[in-house]
């Protein structure tokens, strides 16, 4: 025992040493004229063609015409939270930081707090000449770009436009129904007339389908979420006249549980919904074997359309719109994006020359930076035309073949992550025209349409935040109920729980501190709308 | 390098009788084996600073558990809670449920994942054409390289309702079974594709303790009549039984650790029953609110049930085969 | 081995030995088999295919072609190439170091350093602590931080220790009688004994470098000096961006247009050959007997 005694004496005073080491500091950069540095997270479909943005043809182009030379640096793709998460600990921190701000531990107002970013409040208005005449003209991205408190806390990515907010929805197999002499469906008793036709028809065994909640992502594409909304609750936080709802808590969930159950039961609904993953059900799609389904505008229809092709078992896909209960009425809730998501870019608060930065950033705010980020550059990227199919009349940018048919098989979106910032997301404005032509073809056109005719502005939650002190508690809370509810509404519809347990789910909810973690959601939305 | 030879006869000497304490002064045995093993103390110094530095400096950071750290203040600024984040673990609404599931995944992982690389070793070991052995060796330790991200797609396509197992079960004139919706299910693929995994890259070590076997052993055997079996039994075994002893109480210190990544690619809510294990859950909070504090919290608590388990194995295994970690 | 007269069990255990052994291999060869084969396949059949994957659907190197053309997986091989080369050998010396000294049947704080080393086993390092730790030293962005601050895998240097204990004394103890000191009898005596214990620790330390790929992103900050493994894991993950791997608590929910699964094999295949080409050339130490020769010779 006693050799443990002394090594272990032995082992602090090495620490104690060590430590005293480490205490120099770290090297400082000189200053350097007209330079940045930038950290963020680079998008995967750039990450296959270059290292670091700085690379793209894009920001060598924006090097060039504003004269500022700025250097990315880029966590690994993927794994962004962990390494911010470093970056803020180790309090070092580039100029910028693109990032989304919202989901910094405690909020926005916690990050300028802590000293990792600056309020950018004067900056914009002395500095940023462009962003702040957007802002001016648009209050509600004015109120979505503050604080509470009314700190600016970054330059925001915006969508610039309805179109660019809506992205996701039911689709049907169109040639189904026209073989069947159907309808595309509106109500839930149409979709039920759909789906059972493709059963009793033997075109499927189990019509329709989704993927699992663990492999494509909790919120917008639950299970049958496009199915909650008709019964007047949703899938999480929402709201109705100011006052916030956590769907389900709702006993408008129960008639979604007994409604939904039945379809299962009754085997329209594909059981593997519970399990499988996007490429699961990409496969299912594409064989014919399933003929409703919910998934984005892009990497859905646009994807099945290509890999269809000139395929003789092609078929045409009806985006659907929402479903509701009675004919005329307006859908609840479906798919919207807010026009500020979140994310952009902070200057911390070890820029060196924030007047600088503001400079190169306003940039992008310009008409001409717009157009630049957006589409790229002309003549090489781009070509200015008033004929483009649909939008005859409107003058457009519109993407070369450099672009849409690349020599090395790279795809429009790849092409897209080299030369402009709308095809993912950047402190820009994102131009509609840029969906335009993304989602260039006639089903994903009228798809977006059919999607975005909902009252979700009115019922979803704006990106509110809690205080710091409320939203640690928020956290613990829902971390609980969400997977509480994940796996209650699944055995819900399995069968493997009553539906008569109903009541004792929401109690099991209220036991778990849903009542406060809904009056944290309240508090945070009257602070919102007060702004 | 210049020898010494009469202190290096005195360390031989010495070597008979273990020093005790008290015999003579402390400081003096010191002395002595600080003098007689210096090249050793010297190779060891490396050794000292890389785990003071990388491991011991960094372990202060264990204290965040009793904070309530945010990444912008640092160990210094943040608040002390005491012990309220192993609090809200214990009364979690799935502590039980976590915790039964992490050990059992792990024990039946021990039962059947732990003796299959032996097993492969030993019949690997029987092989006598030196072509065949190689190239199995080399097959075995493929799956071992393929990244989760792959090996899980493959798991939930070939267990698909369309997929290659339900396919073999209809030829064979079964019902299809819905392998990802029924929490009876998880466990065994679990433990099946580990060992599919494992068992090839965790026979390397002990065909590199079997080949330490002097061959005259084998030799001396065959020549008093042993048979193949009785070798097995009596010279192979026994010279692989140190590292077997070794790797289990090893494997005793991880009991609480089954790692997140490939559950939460294979898992989903019908079966979070079985499935879901500690380090899933934490992933999950931690996706919800950065609980940094609350992971370490909940990590220091699978370390103090790790270490009582690997002390205690090591403990038995001192006293049952004299093979001991320290 | 001598040849005796084989009796019927022998031969029947022999047979059924060699066939359960084969089709094990089939088994184990096939995931790289299904990788390799839908890296060739056409991408849009490739999409619709459900089950296992016996032909190539199709035949295409356009995935291949793009992964050449991605100018960061050239660049990473070399980097890997280098962190495998400097890494391992930093890590076999090290790690020979450890185990020679922990195997010591003489040495008065053995138990104390034994313990020390265990208990890094069962204690996590904080990540933000070890961040801030090799920060400090002036590690960061070099691949010294993660060569340094992995100089060492106790699990790794327990199995050498272990080997190590197995080599008779008798062996050291004549050339300390010449009067060797113990660098010497380490380097010229007890390793070239423990060849096969020494392939594994490359083997086991070349492929963790090469698969590393957590600390490597957390302690370089220049994405051009990446390894294949992060490259990789990119690629892979790429696809759940904005479900699963944290994406959505970026905010990065979104209609991203998903990188074609034929790249992610293709990616796959590119970033795992060069490492399995390192087995063949330490097979040849797992010959039985290889340390008793030595004690002869």
């Amino acid at each position: 025992m006693k050799t443990m005694k002394i090594a272990m004496a032995i082992l602090l005073v090495l620490c104690i040493a060590a430590t005293g080491v480490f205490a120099s500091g770290t090297t400082e950069e000189a200053a350097a004229p007209r330079e940045l540095t930038v950290w963020e997270g680079l998008w995967f479909n750039a990450a296959v063609s270059v290292g670091a943005l700085h690379e793209t043809p894009l920001y060598q182009e924006v090097e060039r015409r504003t004269g500022i030379k700025v250097t990315w640096i880029h966590p690994a793709a993927g794994q962004e939270t962990e390494a911010f998460n470093l970056m803020v600990a180790s309090h070092d921190f580039p100029d910028l930081i693109y990032h989304n701000w919202l989901n910094y531990p405690g909020g926005p107002e916690r990050a300028i707090g802590d000293d990792v970013i600056i309020r950018l409040n004067e900056i914009v208005e002395q500095h940023m000449p462009n962003l702040s005449g957007h802002l001016d003209r648009n209050p509600v991205w004015a109120k979505s770009a503050v604080t509470d408190e009314g700190s600016m806390f970054q330059i925001p990515f915006i969508r610039g436009h309805e179109d660019l907010m809506v992205f996701y929805g039911p689709q049907v197999r169109g040639d189904w129904l026209e073989q069947l002499g159907l309808d595309v469906p509106v109500t839930l008793d149409d979709w039920e007339e759909v789906l059972v036709a493709f059963q009793d028809n033997g075109l499927s065994e189990h019509p329709l389908t989704f993927t699992s909640l663990t492999q494509g992502g909790r919120g917008i594409n639950a299970p049958g979420n496009a199915f909650i909304q008709p019964f007047g609750t949703t899938w999480a936080f929402h709201q109705e006249d100011g006052r916030v709802y956590f769907g389900p808590y709702r006993d408008e969930f129960r008639d979604f549980l007994v409604f939904f159950k039945d379809w299962f039961d009754r085997g329209l609904v594909d059981p593997e919904f519970v399990s499988q993953d996007r490429a699961a059900m990409d496969a299912k799609v594409l064989n014919g074997v399933v003929g409703a389904w919910t998934n984005y505008t892009g990497s859905g229809i646009g994807a099945y359309l290509d890999a269809l092709r000139g395929r003789p078992d092609a078929f045409e896909i009806a985006p659907a719109a929402y479903p509701v209960l009675n004919r005329g009425d307006t859908p609840f809730m479906g798919q919207r994006d807010n026009p500020l998501p979140g994310a952009g870019m902070a200057m911390s608060t070890q820029a060196r020359d924030p007047q600088l930065a503001a400079e190169w950033a306003d940039f992008a705010y310009s008409e001409e930076g717009h157009i630049l980020f957006n589409f790229g550059i002309e003549g090489e990227s781009y070509e200015w035309t008033t004929e483009y199919p649909g939008f005859e009349g409107e003058r457009v940018p519109e993407f070369t073949d450099l672009m849409t048919s690349d020599p090395d098989g790279r795809t429009l979106a790849q092409m897209g992550g080299l030369y402009t910032r709308s095809f993912y997301s950047g402190p820009i404005i994102q131009d509609r025209r840029y969906i335009w032509q993304y989602a260039h073809r006639p089903t994903q056109r009228e798809a977006i349409q059919i999607w975005a005719q909902t009252d979700a502005a009115q019922h979803m939650m704006p990106n509110v935040s809690a205080t710091p002190e409320e939203s640690e508690e928020l956290g613990a809370i829902m971390s609980e109920i969400n997977t509480y509810r994940d796996e209650m509404v699944i055995r819900f519809i399995l069968g493997q729980e009553p539906i008569g347990n109903f009541e004792s789910f929401q109690n099991q909810l209220r036991r778990m501190g849903i009542e406060r973690a809904i009056e944290i959601q309240q508090a945070a939305l009257d602070r919102f709308n007060a702004r | 390098m210049k020898s010494t030879s009469s202190q290096r006869t005195d360390g031989v000497a010495l070597l008979q009788v273990r020093p005790r304490m008290g015999q003579r002064g402390y400081g003096a045995m010191l002395l002595k084996d600080l003098l007689r093993n210096r090249y050793v103390y010297l190779m060891a110094i490396p050794v000292i600073v890389f785990y003071i530095t990388f491991y011991y400096v960094p372990m202060y950071g264990l204290v965040i558990s009793f904070q309530r750290y945010s990444p912008g203040r640092g160990i210094a600024g943040s608040p002390w809670v005491g012990f309220q984040y192993f609090q809200q673990f214990f009364s979690s609404f799935y502590f039980v449920r976590l915790i039964r599931n992490t050990i059992t995944i792990s024990v039946l992982n021990l039962i059947w994942g732990f003796p299959a690389p032996i097993i492969l070793a030993l019949l690997l070991n029987e092989i006598r054409s030196g072509a065949f052995k190689r190239t199995v060796q080399s097959l075995t330790y493929l799956p071992h390289f393929i990244s989760l991200v792959v090996v899980a797609g493959l798991i939930l396509n070939f267990s698909a309702s369309r997929g290659f197992f339900n396919d073999l079960i209809a030829m064979a004139g079964g019902t299809r079974i819905a392998f990802f919706q029924d929490p009876r299910y998880f466990r065994p693929i679990y433990i099946a594709s580990e060992i599919w995994q494992q068992a090839g890259w965790g026979s390397i070590i002990y065909l590199a303790a079997l080949s330490a076997i002097d061959p005259e052993l084998y030799e001396a055997a065959t020549i008093d009549g042993a048979g193949r079996f009785r070798k097995l039994i009596s010279i192979t075994l026994p010279s692989i039984i140190p590292t077997i002893v070794v790797l289990l109480i090893l494997r005793m210190g991880q009991m609480m650790n089954v790692g997140f990544e490939k559950i939460i690619l294979l898992y989903n809510p019908a079966i979070y029953e079985t499935a879901d294990v500690i380090a899933s859950f934490v992933y999950r909070k931690g996706l919800q609110e950065f609980a940094w504090s609350y992971a370490t919290a909940v990590g220091l608590f699978n370390s103090v049930i790790n270490l009582m388990l690997i002390v205690t194995a090591n403990a038995i295994s001192r006293r049952v085969n004299d093979t001991s970690l320290w | 081995m001598t040849v005796g007269k084989k009796t019927i069990g022998e031969n029947v255990f022999d047979v059924s030995n060699t066939l359960f052994l084969s089709f094990l291999c089939i088994i184990m060869l096939y995931p790289l088999y299904y990788v390799a084969a839908a890296s060739v396949s056409d991408g849009f059949e490739l999409m619709r295919h459900t089950g296992p994957i016996i032909l190539p659907l199709g035949l295409s190197t356009a995935a291949y072609r793009m992964v050449f053309n991605n100018p960061m997986i050239v660049r990473s091989f070399f980097n890997s190439v280098y962190l495998v080369a400097v890494g391992t050998t930093v890590n076999l010396i090290m790690t020979s170091f450890a185990a020679y000294v922990l195997s010591r049947k003489n040495l008065y704080w053995k138990k104390a350093l034994m313990i020390m080393a265990i208990v890094t086993m069962l204690f996590d390092r904080g990540l933000v602590p070890f961040f801030l730790t090799v920060r400090a030293i002036g590690l960061m962005n070099t691949y010294w931080s993660v060569i340094l601050g992995f100089a060492i895998s106790t699990f790794n240097m327990i199995i050498m220790r272990t080997y190590f204990l197995t080599i008779p004394d008798s062996l050291e103890e004549s050339a300390k009688m010449d009067g060797a000191n113990d660098f010497t009898i380490l380097f010229r005596i007890i390793l070239p004994v423990a060849k096969p214990v020494v392939a594994t620790m490359v083997l086991f330390y070349g492929v963790a470098r090469w698969n590393g790929w957590f600390f490597v992103m957390i302690f370089l900050r220049d994405r051009l000096r990446f390894p294949m493994s992060l490259i990789l894991r990119e690629i892979l993950i790429g696809n759940m961006a904005d479900t699963m791997m944290g994406g959505e608590a970026a905010g990065d929910i979104g209609d991203h247009e998903r990188i074609a699964d034929t790249i992610k094999y293709a990616t796959t295949i590119v970033a795992t050959v060069p490492i399995l080409l390192l087995y063949p050339f330490l097979q040849k130490h797992f010959v039985k007997g290889a340390m008793l020769g030595s004690v002869k010779g």
